[in-house]
């Protein structure tokens, strides 16, 4: 016991004293300390050094000459405008197609509606670049598969469609943007307390002045949440941009920086626009992200009401069939289309081959899985490296989230301020930023080694962990660690005992939620990756790039494969423990 | 067993000052309540004292042994406290069943294996719950939870056992019932228990002595459960204890009238407070008679409701309305049963005096 006896003797007291400041140096503050360090490292160095980069010269003076001449000349001024474009295109796109899907699966008669809210989130699944692939080989205009079937059908020189363009871009990227939109609203409208549509509905008002009257305002901030996440997204997206706008000339912020710094090699003037765009792209982000909240927490208090509810249901009478094959269709066609391509062409023993029985072979997938060293080392290292990364960034996510939940210590104000950071920093943002810093900067070079990619995933990824471990830390009341400790456990062992079992569940949730994305990451590891070190999105691009258009797409299957595994085992986990609870 | 001492201690929180130089001494073996509204921060002296928070000022002794000073920046972590805590929420474990749940606090002290055991299961029984040792927390009602965590507090057998409003969320009977068996238990094990609640009911019933706060964190009064409903210390503590009527008198002339008007009082005031010419007086619902012979001291029937065993009046005197009591069955043997509307006469008994500046008379 270190208990300490008074009045009759002095020196015991005095010692214990120096036990008692020592114990007081202990473990809070130490925690605190590396979970800022972390970020610090992670995030807040990689961001600095962008911004530091842009408005510096090499000598270290502030310049904001070079950031005029940079933004004014016409290929950053036309990248910025094609974002904005871009991202403004598919926001509104996703916004519409997310409400109406989002209303008809929780306020109408439509049939199948269980089955249909599943459906409508398959999109999350398949990854954007991938699906814009698929859709470069149905629609191309020179050779795609539907082109083709068009023009021998009506037998016209001309192909119908073409996929390459703005919007071509903006249309894929709305197929596997829309159910950010989707989520949020409809998740709002079933969390909506239906008594403040029945008292509407008993003063004789109709249902169509209802919805917009009480209904819409009332998901209005759900919905301007989901289009924001959309648009943060869109703004910084690398893939469908790169695929279907490169080839034609039009380049967004990402795939400028990219062209930039590929195209000269890493030159001072190359990351000196890079740096620019990027930090554009930061602070739109950051104001992004602060709308969110903004509207987040206005509309939390207004909808959210408890469980059983029973919304009025629109009768769709004799839309009913029509708007449920609408549905159907709608996925079929940018899902299942373009996973079917995937996996046929995929298969293809020559690329332009027609899709027959007879051209097909099992051969390219054997030959990518266990001959091919490329594609092997691909998947190997994108195995590695998520796992590495989900695991790392989980603990450190837990870590740092027990500190801004838990714990009472001076300074814990930097670290919150510090872990709002990774949720307002794109991928191309942070490759950039790991690139300036692991370079050598600071005496370690990372560069073309798969520990820069592996930093980067940390980086991108914390988000994830932060925002679902806090959740389950959230949710772990704070009495139940003190009983521990009232039983005399030590705060380790109240730590292991009682609030790591708890919140086991948030802590696999987060493993999967990065595990899962990094996995078909592109965005980051393509400025990243070396000779060595591809991973198998780069690696689905570069084939692709080649023209080997065949290996892209099997390697693509295995990777949708891996990944349709990979959700249906976290679906299982994180329904199990709701039954549980 | 262990004394628990609290010498100018405060507690800060920013600018907000919660407690406030608190000097108190809980008696080894001694069943001590804290009493005061919500957020008066009688929780927050739980907390200081299982070292969850550190004072702003002051010092803490538990036996004596010094666990918490401010000037000397001596904290003792909880752990090391000896102490049981029984939390409002009840904080049992849920990935606990509710053995696991008991037996946590000796596997922490690594008792031997068969003690361990044989102390759990004692305390589970203690507390009325064996058969249910395997259950799994979300399978047990409130009681039962409050109850595993009442066995798990109890079973390192502590010095000292911390009770946080442990029968809020419980039922009445089932409150009744648990504030008898802690009483019990206390009585069984000798332990000192501090218990904290804003239900002065409880306080009364299992209490050696309470300390009544009021909302700034301030002690009123401390004392055992009948000096302080007997001998209130001020007006404050007379109204926390229970239903009141304050009557603000004014002596004019000799004569004592209600204040601000012409209407009599037949109440003399003690002859100690005769010279200050502003009283207060207090007294309960039970405490003032309706009778039908003329007391000089004539009210009006306003609102009558039946509760059983009891009646229960308003009845307005002036300007002033009174609220009284009066036994149902006795009413009726003797014809005292008024209707709204009615006249009545009222008589008083059992009344405490205090210094008034201009307190607002009437029912609270």
């Amino acid at each position: 016991m270190g208990m300490i006896q008074t009045g009759k003797n002095r020196k015991n007291l005095v010692f214990s004293k120096k036990v008692a400041d020592l114990k007081k140096f202990g473990a809070a503050e130490l925690v605190l300390i590396l979970s800022i360090i972390v970020l610090v490292v992670v995030v807040a160095i990689p961001i600095l050094l962008i911004f530091w980069n842009a408005f510096t010269t090499a000598d270290g003076k502030f310049n904001i000459k070079d950031v005029i001449w940079i933004l004014s000349k016409p290929e950053t001024y036309q990248a910025l405008l094609n974002s904005v474009t871009i991202a403004l295109g598919v926001t509104m796109l996703s916004t519409i197609l997310g409400v109406f899907f989002a209303w008809l699966v929780t306020r109408t008669d439509l049939p199948f509606k269980g089955a249909m809210k599943l459906l409508f989130i398959v999109p999350f699944m398949l990854p954007s670049f991938i699906g814009a692939m698929a859709w470069k080989i149905l629609l191309s205009p020179r050779g795609g598969y539907i082109n083709v079937f068009f023009k021998n059908l009506l037998g016209i020189d001309k192909p119908l469609f073409n996929i390459y363009g703005m919007a071509g871009i903006i249309i894929v990227e709305t197929m596997y943007l829309f159910p950010f939109v989707f989520l949020q609203v409809s998740g709002a409208l079933e969390r909506m307390d239906p008594t403040l549509e029945e008292s509407a509905q008993i003063s004789g008002i109709d249902l169509f002045t209802i919805t917009r009257k009480i209904t819409f305002p009332l998901i209005t901030p759900s919905i301007i949440a989901g289009a924001l996440l959309v648009a943060l997204y869109s703004l910084s997206h690398f893939g469908v941009p790169a695929i279907l706008g490169t080839e034609v000339g039009i380049y967004n912020i990402p795939t400028l920086i990219y062209q930039k710094i590929y195209a000269s090699a890493g030159s001072f003037e190359a990351i000196r626009t890079g740096t620019v765009l990027a930090s554009i792209l930061v602070i739109s982000a950051a104001i992004i992200m602060y709308l969110q909240n903004l509207v987040l927490k206005k509309g939390r208090y207004q909808i959210i009401a408890g469980k059983s509810m029973r919304p009025m249901l629109l009768k769709l009478r004799g839309f009913k069939i029509p708007l449920l094959i609408f549905s159907i269709l709608y996925i079929a066609v940018t899902v299942l289309l373009p996973t079917v391509t995937v996996f046929l062409v995929g298969a293809l023993k020559t690329y332009g081959l027609p899709l027959k029985h007879k051209h097909m072979t099992l051969e390219n997938f054997k030959y990518i899985l266990f001959s091919w060293k490329m594609t092997k080392d691909a998947i190997k290292n994108s195995v590695v490296l998520s796992l590495g990364a989900a695991f790392v960034t989980m603990l450190v996510g837990t870590m740092i989230s027990y500190v801004i939940v838990k714990m009472k210590v001076k300074g814990k104000f930097i670290l919150e301020f510090l872990g709002m950071l990774p949720f307002s920093v794109p991928g191309t943002v942070i490759a950039l930023g790991v690139i300036l810093t692991w370079s050598g900067r600071f005496g370690v070079n990372l560069y073309n080694t798969a520990g820069i990619i592996f930093v980067a995933y940390i980086a991108r990824y914390m988000a994830f962990a932060l925002k679902s471990t806090s959740a389950a830390l959230e949710q772990v009341h704070d009495s139940l660690e003190e009983a521990s400790r009232s039983c005399g456990a030590t705060h380790w062992q109240a730590l292991k005992h009682i609030v790591l079992p708890l919140i086991k569940p948030g802590m696999v949730a987060a493993f999967f939620l990065i595990f899962l994305p990094a996995l078909r990451e592109l965005t980051t590891s393509v400025l990243l990756y070396g000779p060595t070190t591809r991973t198998i999105g780069v690696a689905i691009y570069a084939l692709n790039e080649d023209g080997e258009t065949v290996y892209a797409m099997a390697l693509a299957s295995i990777a949708l494969v891996i990944i349709v595994l990979g959700e249906i085992l976290i679906r299982k986990i994180t329904s199990t423990k709701e039954g549980n609870g | 067993m262990a004394e628990v001492k609290l010498e100018n201690i405060s507690k800060h929180y920013g600018e907000h000052r919660v407690i406030e130089n608190l000097n108190i001494t809980v008696k080894e073996g001694e069943c001590f309540t804290f009493l005061g509204p919500s957020g008066c921060g009688k929780t927050v002296i739980l907390r200081l004292i299982a070292g969850f928070e550190r004072p702003t000022n002051g010092e803490i002794f538990i036996g004596s042994s010094l666990v918490s000073s401010a000037e000397q920046k001596i904290h003792l972590p909880p752990e090391e406290r000896k102490i049981g805590v029984v939390f409002q929420d009840y904080a049992v474990w849920p990935h606990k069943t509710v053995y696991e749940n008991v037996i946590y606090p000796l596997k922490i002290q690594r008792i031997d294996k068969n003690e361990a055991k044989q102390r759990t299961m004692q305390a589970i029984t203690q507390v009325g719950l064996k058969g249910l040792e395997k259950r799994l927390p979300y399978q047990l009602s409130g009681g039962q939870q409050q109850r595993v965590a009442l066995a798990r507090a109890l079973v390192s057998k502590p010095e000292i056992m911390l009770l946080d409003e442990p029968l809020n969320n419980l039922d009445a009977k089932l409150r009744e019932e648990m504030r008898f068996e802690i009483k019990e238990l206390q009585r069984e094990i000798g332990v000192t228990i501090l218990y904290v609640t804003h239900d002065q009911e409880v306080a009364l019933a299992i209490s050696d002595r309470i300390a009544i706060f009021d909302h700034t964190g301030h002690v009123r009064q401390i004392g055992a459960p009948r000096e302080i409903y007997e001998k209130p210390a001020d007006k404050y503590v007379f109204n926390f204890m229970g239903v009141s009527n304050f009557i603000p008198l004014e002596i004019k002339n000799g004569a004592t009238i209600i204040e601000d008007s012409n209407i009599p009082v037949a109440l003399q005031p003690p002859t100690g407070k005769k010279e200050a010419l502003r009283m207060l007086a207090a007294c309960r619902p039970f405490d003032i008679e309706l009778t039908r012979e003329n007391t000089g001291m004539k009210g009006e029937v306003k609102r009558v409701t039946f509760l059983g065993a009891t009646m229960d009046y308003r009845i307005n005197l002036g300007e002033k309305e009174l609220r009284i009591q009066q036994d149902t069955q006795e009413a009726l043997q003797n014809n005292l049963l008024f209707k709204e509307g009615e006249d009545c006469f009222l008589k008083f008994h059992n009344v405490a005096w205090f210094e008034s500046q201009s307190v607002e008379m009437g029912v609270s």
